[in-house]
């Protein structure tokens, strides 16, 4: 694939230069081929593993999560050595989905799968595996933008509806079978052929838990033990890890474990707060880490974490996996039938992106992102207002170029009629106690003498919002300052943006709280005081 | 003997030590609560030309300042990294590299990240960690790696990461054994390294594997005995804070140590969400600042934007993608 050389060959001008610590190392200039530290491979790895791609930023191994969409947003996709947890949604409908995308993407590559689970016979799961797109079909498919039979029928537009049309959607669309990234038929299942033509385990807990299986003596729950054992005994056979000498394999480990942390594992902490073996599942995650970073795998781990009772343990869970994806579906929560939501089925949030071989990492910009599970595809859309209707401040994106926020707080005009935006001010370049009275303003509402002590030039009026000019400065001070505070003020539901933040906000954003068009340009920063949502 | 008011503590005894001028260092003869809490501290007077190894600074670019080599060393630092809502892990990059360009013995205990994540972004900050390794220089421990030795394979002598093995939460004493070991000066004669720093990658990690609080602390206190006051060097730790997360044990060990660093630095996120131009905040606070003139606990806060090698810092709200 000449996208794959191209992105290789940068790959290797910018990631390689890496000596390992191997002694059959002679030169430095190596391409990274992938994760693996402790091996004896000498000489440069070409990378030529069908189903994965080098990263362009840092020439890590990749393999596809299954979803394009989700790939863009991970940064390229899933990297060779590293875990992708999903929090799964309340009533585990739409994780499986992920999961199973996962490893269908495993089987059309031709990759070996793990499959562990405590709930289902991994036999079943293979079963019900989605069936891949081919090139004819996909677009077919595509034009059928058939919903869900749950939603209801709508045949009201929403006026906010038509603004997230103008915004892009995240998934690629079909155009060939490519490589890298498949897309998957969710209504039929798996040819048999492709199932039996590939190789796989499994792991099922009922069963194993009787066999006598060398265990190890650790303070893990039993069923956490004997999984630890069964990975490492598969990555070690079948050389994945490249310490066997008799095989030498070539090819990516997909590992899925479904539901770790549940009580079917044996484990307590969705159950009670401070349990016997809290430790458990986190020495897991950090031993099974430690398995992946030094052979070819990838894994994808389900979790209920919405029943895990101590905070801490999420938080340490989160710490110890790669990256981190969460999934709330609407089902059976207020957002149901909320008109915004109506076109889709829940929201995902990427909360963790690794920083793998370098300083920073991918993240996406957008950070509100929809789901939809259409009759047969997957989607994942960006732009939707996510935050809860129910909350008292709209949250602010940084200095996204994005018009999310203005339609975020459209949306709040849309649905709570009676906002009260009492006024905008625009603190021009540095009149620091000028900047000081307006927020006395806002919290006093006596606006003839704040006026008369801050010198203000301009005042127009319109009904309760209000605009305030004031004079321009030559120092910069006042505006530092009242940027400093920004934290603060946001307590007091006074939000305060820059210049280039103002800028992103565009016009409707201050048309939706009824102030003037005509806004001077002027300035850096603008404090708004937020309405108070119901 | 002169006697001058110590910044803090306990009206510890003075008496004349080096020829650097005075410090106050308590003899091993110290004992009790007394000798254990003050030995812990020990500070140095200096001349006012020499300069603090993290000279603060009034300027607008700190960057240059902020992380230059030291010109002197008194050694026994303990510096604490600590991140919370965003990841602190490029000062510990920048530490491990700071080190091994100022020609220092290094221990590093990584144990959130394998060893070609950090060489790799340690040859874009220019140190070669295999050379290092090599040389004698870096003494690494990489905690994935060992952690499949020890579950998978029985150990036949004791190793750092023993602890995994036991089912109740022992102490970390191999791993204390380890870090002496790596650290302990070679009686070769000539001195090749400068002094001795201990990193250690993510304390956080300890309590996930099962260790208490209490167990993490002893451990660095161990540590801090031997390396700050012993062998004259210095230590840096990360520990993530919980934040909103109720985590107990994290919160004892991020207090425990915070009371104990000389020099904080704190990575936070910002407050008002995420950014593309600025990544978070730094806030960087002495504990001890040895001159006496200076204001004690001084504290200053910058934003930054990390790049791909380097990070760039600027007072808050002076992105220059803002200004």
């Amino acid at each position: 694939m000449a996208a794959a050389a191209t992105c290789g060959s940068v790959a290797a001008s910018t990631g390689s230069a890496v000596a390992t610590a191997s002694k059959n190392n002679v030169t430095s200039f190596q391409r990274r081929g992938r994760r693996a530290s402790g091996t004896n491979d000498s000489g440069p790895r070409l990378v030529s593993i069908t189903g994965t791609r080098p990263s362009v930023r840092n020439g890590q191994l990749l393999v596809s999560t299954g979803l394009p969409a989700l790939d863009q947003l991970l940064g390229g996709g899933l990297a060779v050595g590293t875990v992708l947890l999903i929090e799964e949604d309340k009533y585990n409908i739409y994780s499986p989905l992920l999961f199973k995308y996962f490893l269908a993407e495993g089987i059309v590559n031709g990759h070996t799968l793990l499959v562990a689970s405590a709930k289902e016979d991994p036999a079943n799961i293979l079963q019900e595996l989605p069936a891949p797109l081919l090139d004819d079909k996909c677009k077919k498919e595509f034009d059928e933008d058939v919903y869900n039979h749950k939603t209801p029928e709508s045949n009201i537009k929403m006026k906010i509806a038509w603004r997230y049309q103008l915004l892009p959607k995240m998934e690629i669309g079909p155009v060939s079978s490519s490589r890298f990234g498949h897309y998957y038929d969710a209504s039929k299942r798996m040819p048999q052929e492709l199932i039996e033509a590939s190789n796989w385990h499994g792991f099922f807990l009922p069963e194993k838990i009787s066999s006598t299986l060398k265990v190890e003596p650790c303070s893990l729950t039993p069923g956490y033990t004997k999984l630890l054992q069964f990975i490492q005994n598969i990555i070690y056979e079948e050389g994945f890890d490249g310490s066997n000498p008799q095989k030498k394999q070539r090819n990516i480990l997909r590992i899925g474990i479904q539901n770790l942390g549940s009580p079917l594992w044996g484990d307590d902490i969705c159950c009670a707060e401070n349990g016997g073996n809290s430790h458990s599942l986190t020495k897991f995650l950090y031993v099974l880490r430690g398995l992946l970073r030094t052979s070819l795998s990838a894994c994808i781990i389900t979790m209920p974490t919405h029943l895990i009772q101590n905070k801490a343990i999420i938080a340490r869970v989160t710490t110890l996996s790669d990256i981190v994806v969460g999934l709330e579906s609407f089902i059976g929560s207020e957002r149901e039938t909320n008109p915004l939501y109506k076109d889709y089925h829940g929201l995902i949030h990427i909360r963790q992106i690794p920083r793998l071989n370098n300083l920073i990492c991918d993240e996406s910009d957008v950070k509100d992102l929809a789901f939809k599970l259409k009759r047969k595809l997957f989607t994942i859309e960006a732009g939707v207002q996510w935050h809860d209707l129910g909350s008292r401040q709209p949250r602010l994106l940084g200095s996204s170029n994005y018009p999310a926020s203005a339609s975020l707080v459209a949306g709040i005009t849309g649905a709570h009629h009676h906002t009260q935006l009492i006024f905008v001010f625009l603190v021009e370049t540095g009149f620091h106690h000028v900047g000081q009275a307006g927020l006395e303003l806002l919290t006093s509402g006596n606006s003839a003498s704040a006026s008369q002590s801050a010198g203000i030039t301009g005042m127009s009026y319109r009904a309760r919002p209000r605009a305030l000019y004031f004079k321009e400065n030559k120092s910069k001070v006042g505006a530092r300052q009242l940027l400093e505070t920004r934290e603060e003020h946001l307590s007091s539901r006074l939000l305060i943006l820059t210049q280039a933040e103002r800028l992103c906000m565009g016009r409707r954003f201050f048309t939706a709280f009824h102030i003037f068009n005509e806004l001077p340009c002027k300035g850096d920063c603008i404090c708004l005081q937020t309405c108070q949502t119901q | 003997m002169a006697r001058r008011p110590g910044t803090g503590y306990l009206g510890v005894v003075v008496r004349r030590g080096s020829t650097r001028g005075l410090d106050w260092r308590l003899g091993p003869a110290e004992s009790g609560l007394l000798g254990h809490l003050a030995y812990s501290q020990r500070l140095t007077v200096r001349s006012r030309t020499e300069r603090n190894w993290l000279g603060p600074s009034p300027s607008w670019a700190p960057q240059a300042d902020l992380f230059s080599p030291r010109s002197s060393h008194s050694g026994g630092k303990l510096t604490l990294l600590c991140d919370a809502k965003t990841d602190g892990s490029f000062l510990v990059h920048h530490f491990l590299s700071f080190y091994l360009k100022a020609n220092c013995k290094v221990c590093f205990v990584a144990l959130i990240q394998s060893f070609s994540h950090y060489s790799i972004v340690g040859q874009k900050l220019g140190v070669s960690l295999t050379m290092a390794r090599e040389r004698g220089q870096l003494v690494f421990l990489e905690g994935l790696k060992s952690a499949v030795d020890v579950v998978f394979q029985a150990q036949k002598e004791p190793h750092p990461l023993q602890f995994l093995r036991e089912a109740n939460a022992g102490n970390l004493k191999p791993l204390f054994e380890f870090v002496r070991e790596a650290l302990k000066p070679i009686d070769s004669g000539e001195a090749r390294w400068t002094y001795p720093v201990l990193l250690v990658d993510d304390l956080s990690v300890l309590l996930s594997l099962g260790m208490g609080a209490v167990a993490v602390l002893d451990f660095i206190h161990y540590c801090r005995a031997t390396v700050c006051w012993e062998l004259k060097g210095n230590m840096v730790v990360l520990v993530h804070d919980s934040g909103d997360a109720e985590d107990e044990e994290n919160d004892i060990l991020l207090n425990g140590l915070s009371h104990q660093s000389h020099l904080i630095l704190r990575a936070e996120g910002l407050a008002t969400g995420f950014c593309r131009d600025v990544h978070g905040q730094l806030r960087i606070l002495w504990r001890r600042p040895s001159q006496p003139t200076v204001h004690r606990d001084q504290s200053f806060t910058y934003q930054y934007k990390i790049q791909d090698k380097s990070v760039s810092f600027f007072a808050k709200g002076m992105s220059p993608a803002v200004l």
